[in-house]
């Protein structure tokens, strides 16, 4: 399992980490010996409200916007 | 392609299409009389419903300063690929809906799959009309044969089966065949089922235990990864650029066909009324994170659910509620952005023709599934 893995693990999983996350991530990672790239830690960040979401918001969010988007040329 | 792929919509224009289509009929047209067999392939040769990707070798035909003439004759070769493709991909994994090898019989279906591969070395082959030089169109040639290759290898790879590690009761050293049963009943609807060799539980060389995740990378860049890239370097090589300047245009396409596929499998899981993917119990991104992720008890909830999931209804539910708790539609979301950036940065680095990176910007955006989740766009969504 990759450090990304298990960081998405945990930000699915465990309240206590969202919630670190949010504050300080860097600080939220290194708590738990997690490792990203650059690049990941990034793309986290950029994210990282959306991540926090409940499951099924997500999913809700997920199915109204980009299953439902229009058209390239519409 | 899943077949639940949610309506890309990439449309090029009718006018694209038709000149597309127009020498995709003379090709065939020009090979002679054969009336059966044309008919054969006239069953599948027509533009598709959903996506239109022959855009993307005309659009990058025209980001490198390529003649529109010649980069309708690629657009024509690329499109007889994908169709060489989807229906000998069709047979081997015994997808039913539409099927060309549901309208005739097994044997006749891979014939015409094997007939459109040849057209579309044809087509290439009439760039020389159209006064591309001989050596754009031996490397043209050359580019459409190895990722050719390149796809039967991935597919090859994808169809030695996996996952038997995740099969309930099963040992994690076999890796069994995936959904044979329901494969057979596909078979059953076919003219010639007894024809078709009994695929065998093979292990996957080269790849240590555990490592589902690198085979998955390894058949989904040989498989779609690939598909994209030829079609945007296929293009660019018609423009005024060396070969070697093409390569960001094939990045381009080797990871908007990743972005594309990994949320395709996203897609596929939610997609309770099809769910086909559960039903073959095929290994996508978001149940191969699951099963990485899950600890006991929830690994032994989700083992006894995904193999219960090929016949039962309720257990694909309890398969999808069990992946989408683990986390794997953020996981999907952070994977699909990595290939976004990427795809993104490649496009960058062309150097192209501004009009034309536009359009190739607009068709990576609108198959990037996370721009809802940007803290800005959920500042607007609450607004």
């Amino acid at each position: 399992m990759s450090s990304l893995q298990q960081t998405i693990h945990l930000v699915a999983t465990d309240e206590d980490f969202r919630v670190a996350l949010l504050a300080d991530s860097e600080s939220a990672l290194a708590q738990q010996g997690l490792t990203l790239s650059a690049e990941e830690i990034e793309i986290l960040s950029h994210l990282r409200d959306g991540l926090v979401l409940p499951a099924d918001s997500l999913v809700d969010l997920y199915k109204q916007t980009y299953l439902a988007r229009p058209c390239w040329d519409d | 392609m899943h077949p639940s792929t949610p309506a890309p919509c990439l449309s090029a224009s009718s006018a694209h299409i038709e000149s597309v289509y127009a020498v995709i009929e003379d090709v065939i047209r020009r090979v002679g009389p054969h009336p059966a067999f044309v008919s054969a392939l006239r069953q599948r040769v027509r533009p598709p419903d959903g996506p239109h990707w022959l855009h993307l070798p005309l659009l990058c035909c025209q980001a490198a300063g390529g003649d529109p003439d010649q980069g309708v004759v690629v657009a024509a070769a690329f499109e007889l690929a994908r169709l060489a493709a989807d229906v000998l991909d069709d047979v081997e994994d015994a997808d039913v809906g539409g099927s060309l090898w549901q309208s005739m019989s097994i044997p006749q279906a891979i014939n015409v799959g094997t007939g459109l591969i040849f057209a579309s070395l044809m087509a290439l082959s009439r760039l020389r009309e159209h006064g591309a030089a001989l050596e754009t169109v031996a490397a043209l040639q050359t580019e459409f044969a190895r990722t050719g290759f390149r796809m039967c290898a991935g597919q090859h790879l994808d169809l030695q089966g996996g996952t038997g590690a995740w099969e309930q009761g099963s040992k994690s050293e076999t890796c069994a065949e995936p959904s044979r049963s329901i494969r057979n009943a596909a078979l059953s609807l076919s003219k010639g089922p007894e024809r078709r060799p009994e695929r065998r539980p093979e292990s996957v060389e080269g790849l240590a235990e555990g490592s589902e995740i690198q085979r998955y990378w390894q058949i989904v860049a040989a498989k779609s990864g690939a598909f994209f890239e030829l079609g945007c370097r296929a293009g660019a090589l018609l423009g005024d650029v060396a070969e070697e300047d093409t390569t960001p245009y094939a990045e381009y396409g080797r990871h908007l066909g990743l972005l594309i596929q990994i949320a395709n499998d996203l897609a596929g899981l939610l997609d309770e009324d099809g769910s086909s993917d559960l039903i073959h119990r095929k290994p996508t991104l978001p149940v191969i994170y699951a099963f990485s992720v899950a600890p006991e008890p929830q690994a032994e909830q989700l083992r006894r659910a995904w193999t219960a999931g090929a016949h039962d209804a309720q257990a694909r539910r309890e398969v999808r509620r069990l992946v989408i708790e683990l986390g794997a539609p953020q996981y999907v979301f952070v994977e699909a952005e990595r290939h976004y950036r990427r795809a993104r940065q490649a496009l960058e680095q062309t150097g192209g023709q501004p009009d034309a990176l536009d359009q190739l910007a607009e068709i990576l955006k609108l198959h990037r599934p996370v721009s809802f989740l940007s803290t800005k766009a959920l500042d607007d969504m609450t607004k």
